[in-house]
């Protein structure tokens, strides 16, 4: 079976368990593919919808997940991964997915604004930190499941901390995109600026339409869209002048600002929707 | 020391008692789990047998084989290979001479009393 068969096989049953294995599973779940990143990716998946299947047959006899499958999960999650082959292209797979995903999601907001060259270099520099960052952080999220648990600080410490750790290695990306300068500069104004924007976002829109789970979700297509639209609207001759003005670079900034408000509203609420799915 | 013995042990001998529980028919983890629980085996933490049907099918001793399951999708049912049932019998020759052993150890505590 193919990976993708595999984890939507996972994602039809798991809304099967009830509230407690159901919070048993996703923690394990979360732990063994976070740090799963170097082996076979779809023998841990075969292992992890066997497990599923076991504990919902499990739940069916009135037993509940800790009592089948015991009091250490992240044993259990350790040692299996130990046993499992190590796969070096499931790992290659996650970067460059990252990598990319990054690229793809910023690149159009990043040259939305005509009139300043794009530094192509600091740009890709910023993308592989940003990808190890990702990385490093997702990676921190699935260790700490088990012991964030067991751990005496205060929830809200504890939110607050991992809040101010995540904006810290973030914090380097942005730093680089305005600090760092490279002599790999391009110029996207104007009608070339127009071309480019197109055929990204057709690359974009094809590439979403086409894999099977769409990469892109609709808050984070949204603001793609509009950056785009108004990255080919600033570069059009008859509007052109408009940034040029005090007024149109100050209309230019409040859309930016409005488009950003709009898609991080919808965002909280699709995150919102999909953990009331999850509760019900 | 005394903890890797003692885990060493037991995961020799469960993984002779899975070899016996798949060459009687094929199973998959619950149903491998439930088989234990008959046995005798209830108390050991069923988490405990993925690992080891990985180690195991990993070392050739299983093959796993996906079969339909009663009205829900596709099982990976374990089977002994011909190494597994081998393994099975050597398991079970040393612990008969482990038994021999132990019969006479805990008869000479018995008659020192």
């Amino acid at each position: 079976m193919k990976i993708d068969d595999l984890i939507e096989r996972n994602n039809e049953l798991r809304p099967g368990l009830n509230k407690e294995n159901k919070a048993f599973y996703d923690d394990f779940l979360v732990y063994v593919r976070t740090t799963s990143w170097l082996k076979d990716d779809v023998q841990v998946e075969e292992q992890l919808l066997a497990i599923l299947q076991d504990i919902l047959e499990a739940q069916k006899n009135g037993e509940s997940a800790r009592d089948y499958f015991g009091q250490s999960p992240k044993l259990v999650a350790d040692n299996l991964l130990k046993k499992l082959p190590n796969d070096g292209i499931s790992f290659a797979k996650i970067i460059l997915y990252t990598f990319f995903g990054y690229l793809a999601i910023t690149f159009l907001p990043t040259i939305t604004v005509p009139g300043k060259a794009i530094d192509v270099g600091a740009y890709v520099v910023s993308a592989m930190y940003m990808t190890m960052a990702i990385l490093l952080i997702v990676r921190t999220i699935g260790t700490l499941v088990y012991r964030y648990k067991v751990s005496k600080l205060a929830g809200w410490l504890k939110n607050i901390l991992g809040i101010l750790a995540g904006m810290l290695l973030l914090f380097p990306t942005f730093a680089m995109t305005y600090w760092l300068k490279t002599p790999v500069r391009i110029n996207l104004d104007g009608t070339l600026g127009i071309f480019v924007i197109i055929l990204v976002l057709v690359g974009l829109a094809i590439y979403n339409r086409t894999s099977q789970h769409s990469f892109l979700s609709k808050p984070i297509f949204f603001y793609i869209i509009f950056s785009a639209v108004i990255g080919i609207l600033t570069r059009l001759p008859i509007l052109a002048g408009l940034l040029e003005t005090q007024n149109g670079r100050i209309i230019l900034a409040v859309l930016i600002l409005l488009i950003s408000l709009i898609s991080m509203g919808m965002l909280f609420w699709q995150a919102h929707r999909i953990k009331k799915d999850d509760d019900q | 020391m005394a903890q890797t013995i003692s885990s060493q042990l037991l995961k020799g001998f469960l993984q002779g008692i899975l070899l016996a529980i798949l060459k009687r028919e094929p199973n998959y983890g619950y149903g491998i789990a439930q088989e234990m629980n008959r046995i005798g085996l209830g108390q050991v933490p069923k988490g405990t047998i993925y690992p080891l049907l990985a180690t195991m099918e990993k070392r050739g001793l299983i093959r796993g084989e996906s079969r339909p399951s009663e009205g829900g999708p596709d099982r990976k049912y374990y089977l002994p290979t011909a190494d597994g049932l081998a393994a099975m019998e050597d398991f079970f020759g040393q612990w008969q001479e482990l038994e021999k052993t132990m019969q006479l150890m805990m008869s000479g505590a018995k008659h020192e009393d």
